[in-house]
């Protein structure tokens, strides 16, 4: 078993009181370290639910989910989730919201606090290390939310839709600063988004997903030079064909199979 | 940019501000002071009965001889003493059943219609078995001030601890936490302005718990003065413990807003 994450026929039913739905449907997939995939698929297919199940929040009907060759069973050390919002604590403030998963995993070293802090200050947060999340840009929350996601230092980056919440420019301002902390820090990424040209200007691979159930309908690998920044590919002279690609298949996928 | 022409817009808004201030106090004063000359002389010519009505002066001269002969004193520090035994421990106890309620959805569930029933119960019917349980003294009094003040503190901050952001317990969960960590990192802090506002009910509610329950058992307190100065028809005495009521519980709902001032001021 290779990969840093290996997903193996895993399939979820959610139960209510009305009925039973099956969300996902025999997903089989393999990340490699250091790669960059975005999930892409038609609103309400099950994306989040990939994320929940990889990190261990809910645990699959059927299948297995392997981290590193070990079992996911509940959440994984070596993973951080960026969630839609930035969810930083108005009470904390910067420093502290960024190192809440530390005070969480009891994690006593300094070293660790010295990491994070250093984080701060290399990616533009020195300033305002002492200010509370309500006196800094949504831009700069987003970036203290990852780096609050990588300060147990993790291996596989789980990113819902991180940049959903923002105003356009300040997206594709935040998507180039979250692409070179994860890609400086050599981290694996995996980007569940509704937005093909986002997905496309991040990923070396793009899974798309048929509707609910979710099961992966076409995979995509790209060979984008990595240095170049999200912002900068969207200017690829095969960009706007990669586009219409992944645009029509997700069409398909809603159509169903 | 001339700094002048800002500070001129800037200058007329706030004084704006003020006149509006201003215009809204000396209401505030003028209702208070017309009402009070009017009650005065109404009484003094007999236009409306001084017996039946009492007055601004004699409620004065009452509330000074209350003082002079150290009465004053010893009714208002035990009704205060109930007062405020029932508030902390009701606000305390009410928050940590709160937080049971949170723990166990179980818990929530099963005790759902009791919290309803003892909610909709006037606690006042209750009374006869309060006093046959703790006697006609100062615990039956505090036991009132608690049974009114509790209900609402628990249903109160149940709903605040429900009501705490779900995307940021499902933060803490990816980072491991356990239920007690979401609970002192997230939950605990992020209810604080409720529980404030909580404060602020409280104050209202156990002083109508302290007050029933002197009309119910007492020999001295502001309830007290009030029953008996009704009973022996002395309106100046009942209005004159009116008037220090107000004062009281008027100090306590002042010193909960400071105490959110400071909190806010932290944040």
């Amino acid at each position: 078993m290779d990969g840093i994450l290996n997903i193996k026929n895993v399939s979820l039913t959610y139960q209510s009181d009305t009925q039973e739905t099956q969300a996902i449907k025999n997903l089989n997939l393999t990340v490699n370290k250091g790669e960059f995939i975005s999930i892409i698929g038609p609103s309400g297919c099950g994306k989040t639910s990939i994320l929940s199940l990889i990190s261990g929040l809910i645990k699959p009907t059927n299948g297995e989910i392997f981290i590193n060759g070990e079992k996911v069973i509940k959440p994984h050390k070596s993973i951080g989730y960026m969630l839609q919002r930035d969810e930083l604590f108005p009470w904390r403030t910067i420093e502290k919201n960024a190192i809440l998963p530390l005070e969480i995993k009891k994690v006593k070293e300094n070293k660790y606090k010295a990491f994070v802090k250093n984080l701060l200050e290399k990616y533009g947060l020195k300033d305002f290390i002492n200010s509370y999340p309500s006196e800094i840009s949504g831009g700069m929350r987003q970036r203290v939310a990852l780096i609050r996601t990588l300060a147990s230092n993790p291996d596989l980056l789980l990113l819902d839709e991180p940049f959903s919440a923002l105003d356009y420019q300040t997206r594709l301002s935040v998507c180039d600063d979250v692409y070179k902390i994860i890609t400086e820090e050599r981290k694996t990424a995996i980007l569940v988004t509704h937005d093909i040209s986002e997905a496309l200007s991040m990923s070396d691979r793009v899974i798309v997903l048929t509707k609910r159930p979710a099961t992966i309908l076409n995979e995509h690998i790209y060979n984008y030079d990595k240095k170049i920044l999200p912002l900068k590919r969207r200017e690829d002279k095969n960009f706007g064909k990669e586009f219409e690609i992944l645009w029509s298949e997700l069409n398909d996928g809603k159509k169903g199979y | 940019m001339e700094k002048k022409d800002i500070s001129e817009n800037r200058l007329l808004y706030l004084k704006e501000k003020k006149q509006r201030k201003f215009i809204v106090l000396s209401f505030q004063i003028g209702i208070l002071v017309t009402f009070l000359i009017l009650w005065e002389t109404l009484a003094r010519f007999n236009i409306i009965d001084p017996f039946l009505m009492s007055m601004p002066s004699k409620i004065i001269s009452t509330i000074k001889d209350l003082l002079l002969s150290g009465e004053l004193f010893k009714h208002i520090s035990t009704t205060l003493y109930e007062t405020l035994l029932g508030f902390i421990i009701a606000t305390l106890l009410g928050t940590i059943i709160a937080v049971l309620l949170w723990w166990s959805e179980y818990l929530r569930n099963i005790l759902e219609p009791y919290i309803v029933v003892l909610n909709s119960l006037p606690k006042i019917a209750l009374g006869p078995i309060i006093i046959v349980w703790f006697g006609a003294g100062t615990k039956s009094i505090v036991f009132m001030a608690i049974i009114i003040t509790i209900i609402v503190t628990i249903i109160t901050m149940e709903n605040g601890f429900l009501g705490v952001d779900k995307n940021k317990i499902k933060l803490l969960k990816t980072f491991g936490a356990t239920k007690l960590q979401t609970l002192t990192k997230l939950i605990l802090p992020a209810s604080l302005e409720t529980f404030v506002s909580c404060l602020k009910i409280n104050v209202g509610m156990s002083w109508i718990g302290s007050i029933m329950g002197e009309y119910l058992v007492s020999k001295q307190g502001i309830g007290y003065l009030i029953v008996y100065g009704g009973q022996v028809f002395k309106l100046d005495l009942v209005m004159a413990s009116t008037v220090i009521l107000c004062v009281l519980a008027g100090l306590m709902y002042f010193l909960v807003v400071l105490i959110e001032k400071s909190i806010k001021k932290r944040r």
